[in-house]
C-alpha cells in the first residue's frame, strides 16, 4: 500500500483542498446558470442586456461588502457594522466635500478607521466580534442621526453620479471598479503571505500564533478591509440611488453574511474565496430581480433567500464530512 | 476451558481495494488483560471497531461467549457487556461527574424527571466500587486530565460489563496517575473482567498485561502470554527491528559546542525559583519530570508564548519575552505538545501546513507563485517519509504519525539555531519514532541546539546527552552521561514535595 503511494502521486486527487474548493465554485456557478435558465424560459425579458446590466449594477455594492465580510469571517469574525458604515460614510463624506475624488478619499479613510476600531476591540480587547461590531453599528447610527438631524441633504456632484450609473464602452463603471477590486482582493488572499496567514489564522488561531503569525495585526487588518469595502459600497450605492439616506445599505449586514456563507465561507473560519462569494452575491441579487420579473410577491424572495442559506449550509456540511 | 468472552475468528476487513485486516484470530478470556500492540496503521483501531460492531467484517466473525455476535451497532455490543474507553475524551465539562457517568441513562422519578438523588447515589456507589475518590457532584471541567479519564472509565462501566477495552489510556497521564489507573485495571481483572489494553508504552504492557497480541500490517504476527516475551521480541514482532536500533549513538562530547541558549534567572510564575541553564550547539538537552512539573511552561516562556522575567540570550543576542514572532525571527522554533490544538491547521492542506512558518514560504514580500507550496512539499514524500497520496489533501486525512512527521519536517525546513520539542513522538508508532530520533540526532550533529521535553523515560534516556529533571516548577537535578537512567529520573521527579522548593540547578 505504501510502496505504491509515490507512483500514484501525479494523478489528480478529488479530495484535495483545492479540488473541493473548485467543486464548490462549480456548484455555485451551476446553480446560477439553472436559475437564469429557468427564469429565461418563463420570461425571455430576463436575459435582455438591459436587465442583465441592471442586475450587475445592483450586485456591485453587495459585491464590495461581501468581499470584506468574507475576509472578516475567514479570521473567525463577523461584521455587523457594514451597513452602518455604508450609510455613515455616505452621509458624512458627501456632505463634507463636493469634489468626487476627495469624497472617495475621505470615505475610504473613514471606513478604514471604523474598521480599525472594530479590529482593535476584537483583537486587543477580546470583545466577541458579534458584540463589538453590533456596538459600532449602533454608535455610528447615533452619530449619523445627530449629524444630519434626521434628514440628510446636499446634492451629489455629477462625476460622482456618473461613477455609479455611467458606463465606459458599455460596461458600467461600478462593475469595472468591483472587478478591479475583486482581482486585487483575490490576489491578496491567494498569492500573498498576508492572505495565507489570514486563512491559517482562521483555521487555527493557536497554531498561527505558535508559528509566528502576527495574530492581532491580522485581525485588525481584516476589519479594516471590511470597513473600506463597506465604504466603497456605500458610496456606489448612494451614487446609484441618487440620494443620500440615513438608512443607505440597510439590510446589507445580513445579506452580506448570507452571501458569504452561500459562497463557501465557513463561520468557523479559515475558508472562503472571492469568486465564491461574488457568485453568491450575484445569485442573491438575481433572485430579487427574478421575483420582480416574474411578478411574484416580494415576500417570496425572503423565503427563497432563507431556504438558500439552509441549503448551502447543508451542502457544505456534507462536503466537509466526505 | 470456558469460551472466551470476546473473540475474533478469521476476521478480515477491506475498505475498497485496501485490505486492512486479514484473518485476525484474537481472544479475551475472563480475568485476562490482553495487550494489543502494533504500529500506527497496523489495524488496531479497525479491530476495535469490528469488535464493538461499529464496522462489520468483510469475512470472519466476532464471537461473544462462544456465539456469533453479529452486532451492527456499538449500542448492541455495549448492551452485551463490551465497554470501551476511547483515546479522545467524551466527557462534557459543563455537567457534573454523576451526570456524565449516567448520560443518556439517567435514573428517573415516577414523573419522568431525572432523579438527582438516585443519580448521585448510584454514581457514588460506582466510584466507591472502582476506588475512585471524586465527589460525584463536581463539574467535570474543574477536573484534571487524569480525573476526567477516571470519569470516562466509570462511565464505560456504569452498566455491567464483561469486557473493557482501553485505547491508549495513559497517553495523557503522569506517572502517579498511571499507577492509580493500573490499580483499578488490576482490580477489575481480578474480579473476572476481560480487558483489552492498547498502548505504545511497552513498560506498561509488561507491567499489567497477562497476554500480548501483536498486529503488523493487518495480520497477527505473534501472540501468547506475557512471560514469553521481552521488550525486544515485541518490537521485533511489531516492526522487525530491535530496541537497540531505536536510538542513534549520542554525542561524544555534548558540551564542546558553543552555548547557543543562555538562560539566567528565568522566572516563569511568581513564587517559583529562578532557573538558569544553557544549551550548547550539538547537544540534545532533555527536560524530564512529571506532567505538571513545569516543563511545558518553561518551554513556552523561552518561546515568548507565556509571560516570564529573566535574561535569555540566543547566540549572545538578548531575547525579549514578547511573542513567538520575535523568537522565530531570532532563530528559535518550537514543536508544541498538542498537534491538534496548536500545531496543525487541520482544515488546510498538507502542503500549506508544511509551508506555514514565516521563512517557510521561501518568498518574501512578493507574490507566491501558483503551486509553490505543493512543489516545496514534494520533499515530504521524497525525503521525510510522509505517506500521503497527494500533498494537496487536508492534513486531517493523515494518520497521527504522518502528521507529526509533517510538523517535524516543517521545523527542519527553517534551520533554527535552537529547536524546542515538546513530546516530539506523542502518538507516533515505533518505526516513525526511530526516524524522528535519527533526524534529531542528525540536526544536533550538524550543530543545532535541541531542547526535548518528554514524558517517556525511555525516550529521555535513549536520546538526550544531558537531562534536567524538573519538580514543582524548578530544575531539581542535572544528569549527564551515564547518570541518565530511568531510576535516577524517577527518584528525583517523584520525590516528596517539600514546602520549600528545591534549589535550581
Amino acid at each position: 500500500m505504501t510502496a505504491t503511494a509515490t507512483n500514484t502521486s501525479v494523478k489528480p486527487n478529488r479530495n484535495t483542498v483545492r479540488a473541493t474548493q473548485r467543486r464548490e465554485l462549480l456548484m455555485l456557478l451551476g446553480f446560477l446558470v439553472v436559475i437564469w435558465a429557468v427564469t429565461t424560459a418563463l420570461s425571455p425579458r430576463f436575459l435582455s442586456p438591459a436587465n442583465l446590466k441592471d442586475i450587475l449594477i445592483q450586485a456591485a455594492p453587495l459585491g464590495f461588502v461581501v468581499i470584506g465580510q468574507m475576509i472578516v469571517i475567514i479570521v473567525r469574525g463577523l461584521d455587523l457594522s457594514v451597513a452602518s458604515i455604508m450609510a455613515t460614510v455616505a452621509v458624512l463624506s458627501t456632505s463634507l466635500i463636493d469634489v468626487t475624488p476627495l469624497i472617495f478619499a475621505v470615505g475610504l479613510l473613514l471606513g478604514a478607521m471604523i474598521g480599525a476600531v472594530n479590529g482593535y476591540l476584537v483583537a486587543y480587547r477580546h470583545v466577541t466580534p458579534f458584540l463589538a461590531t453590533l456596538a459600532t453599528m449602533i454608535v455610528l447610527q447615533g452619530i449619523r442621526f445627530a449629524y444630519t438631524g434626521g434628514a440628510p441633504g446636499g446634492s451629489l456632484p455629477e462625476t460622482f453620479r456618473f461613477l455609479a450609473t455611467g458606463s465606459i464602452f458599455g460596461i458600467p463603471v461600478a462593475l469595472i471598479a468591483l472587478t478591479v477590486t475583486a482581482f486585487a482582493m483575490h490576489w491578496l488572499l491567494e498569492r500573498t503571505i498576508f492572505g495565507r496567514r489570514l486563512k491559517l489564522f482562521g483555521d487555527s488561531p493557536e497554531a498561527a500564533y505558535m508559528t509566528g503569525a502576527p495574530t492581532k495585526l491580522l485581525q485588525v487588518m481584516a476589519y479594516v478591509i471590511s470597513g473600506v469595502m463597506a465604504a466603497l459600497a456605500g458610496l456606489f450605492l448612494v451614487g446609484y440611488v441618487g440620494i443620500v439616506d440615513n438608512w443607505t445599505g440597510r439590510g446589507y449586514e445580513l445579506d452580506s453574511i448570507a452571501a458569504a456563507v452561500i459562497g463557501g465561507a465557513a463561520l468557523s473560519g479559515g475558508k472562503g474565496s472571492v469568486p465564491g462569494v461574488l457568485l453568491a452575491a450575484l445569485i442573491l441579487v438575481s433572485l430579487f430581480n427574478i421575483v420582480v420579473i416574474l411578478g411574484l410577491s416580494i415576500e417570496l424572495q425572503l423565503v427563497i433567500k432563507g431556504t438558500l442559506i439552509i441549503l448551502a449550509a447543508a451542502v457544505y456540511m456534507k462536503q466537509s464530512q466526505s | 476451558m470456558a469460551p472466551p468472552f470476546l473473540a475474533a475468528r478469521g476476521l478480515s476487513k477491506s475498505f475498497g481495494p485496501n485490505e486492512v485486516l486479514k484473518g485476525i484470530e484474537f481472544e479475551v478470556h475472563a480475568g485476562r488483560n490482553v495487550a494489543l500492540c502494533g504500529e500506527n496503521g497496523a489495524g488496531k483501531s479497525t479491530l476495535i471497531k469490528l469488535l464493538t460492531g461499529l464496522y462489520s467484517p468483510t469475512a470472519g466473525q466476532v464471537e461473544f461467549e462462544g456465539e456469533k455476535a453479529g452486532w451492527s451497532d456499538p449500542r448492541q455490543s455495549l448492551a452485551a457487556g463490551i465497554a470501551v474507553v476511547h483515546q479522545e475524551f467524551s466527557v462534557l465539562g459543563a455537567l457534573s461527574i454523576a451526570e456524565n457517568i449516567y448520560l443518556g441513562a439517567e435514573p428517573r422519578t415516577r414523573l419522568g424527571l431525572i432523579d438527582r438523588k438516585a443519580l448521585a447515589r448510584n454514581a457514588q456507589a460506582l466510584l466507591d466500587d472502582l476506588g475512585i475518590t471524586l465527589p460525584p457532584n463536581d463539574l467535570v471541567e474543574t477536573l484534571s486530565v487524569a480525573d476526567k479519564q477516571m470519569v470516562e472509565i466509570a462511565k464505560a462501566l456504569r452498566a455491567e460489563a464483561k469486557v473493557l477495552i482501553l485505547d491508549e489510556p495513559t497517553a495523557v497521564l503522569s506517572q502517579n496517575e498511571t499507577r492509580h489507573l493500573f490499580r483499578i485495571i488490576n482490580d477489575l481483572r481480578e474480579r473476572g473482567m476481560g480487558l483489552v489494553y492498547v498502548s505504545h508504552r511497552l513498560d506498561e504492557i509488561f507491567e499489567i498485561c497477562t497476554d500480548i497480541t501483536v498486529i503488523k500490517d493487518g495480520v497477527v504476527t505473534s501472540k501468547g502470554p506475557t512471560e514469553e516475551y521481552t521488550h525486544d521480541s515485541v518490537i521485533a514482532a511489531m516492526v522487525g527491528r530491535e530496541l537497540g536500533d531505536l536510538f542513534p549513538p549520542k554525542a561524544s562530547d555534548p558540551l564542546a559546542g558553543e552555548q547557543v541558549l543562555q538562560v539566567r534567572d528565568l522566572v516563569v510564575a511568581p513564587g517559583l525559583p529562578p532557573a538558569s541553564f544553557s544549551v550548547h550547539a550539538g547537544e540534545i538537552l532533555g527536560l524530564a519530570g512529571l506532567v505538571g512539573s513545569g516543563r511545558t511552561e518553561l518551554a513556552l516562556a523561552l518561546f515568548g508564548a507565556a509571560p516570564a522575567t529573566g535574561d535569555v540570550t540566543l547566540d549572545g543576542e538578548p531575547m525579549p519575552f514578547r511573542d513567538p514572532v520575535g523568537c522565530i525571527d531570532a532563530g528559535m522554533l518550537m514543536l508544541t505538545e498538542s498537534r491538534k490544538d496548536d500545531g496543525l491547521f487541520m482544515n488546510s492542506s498538507v502542503a500549506r501546513n508544511f509551508a506555514a512558518t514565516t521563512p517557510g514560504y521561501g518568498v518574501h514580500h512578493s507574490a507566491i507563485p501558483p503551486g509553490h507550496e505543493e512543489r516545496r512539499a514534494a520533499v515530504l514524500k521524497e525525503r521525510r517519509g510522509v505517506v500521503v497520496d497527494h500533498v494537496g489533501l487536508p492534513i486531517s486525512a493523515l494518520s497521527g504519525g504522518n502528521q507529526q512527521k509533517v510538523l517535524v519536517a516543517r521545523l527542519l525546513e527553517n534551520r533554527p539555531k535552537l529547536l524546542i520539542l515538546d513530546e516530539p513522538t506523542r502518538g507516533v508508532d515505533v518505526g516513525a519514532k526511530a526516524e524522528i530520533y535519527k533526524t534529531l540526532r542528525m540536526l544536533a550533529d550538524e550543530g543545532m541546539a535541541l531542547l526535548v521535553i518528554s514524558s517517556e523515560l525511555i525516550e529521555i534516556v535513549g536520546l538526550c546527552d544531558r537531562v534536567f529533571v524538573m519538580r514543582d516548577g524548578a530544575l531539581a537535578k542535572e544528569l549527564t552521561g551515564e547518570e541518565i537512567t530511568e531510576e535516577a529520573i524517577i527518584t528525583v521527579a517523584a520525590a516528596e514535595t517539600s514546602t520549600h522548593h528545591g534549589v535550581a540547578a
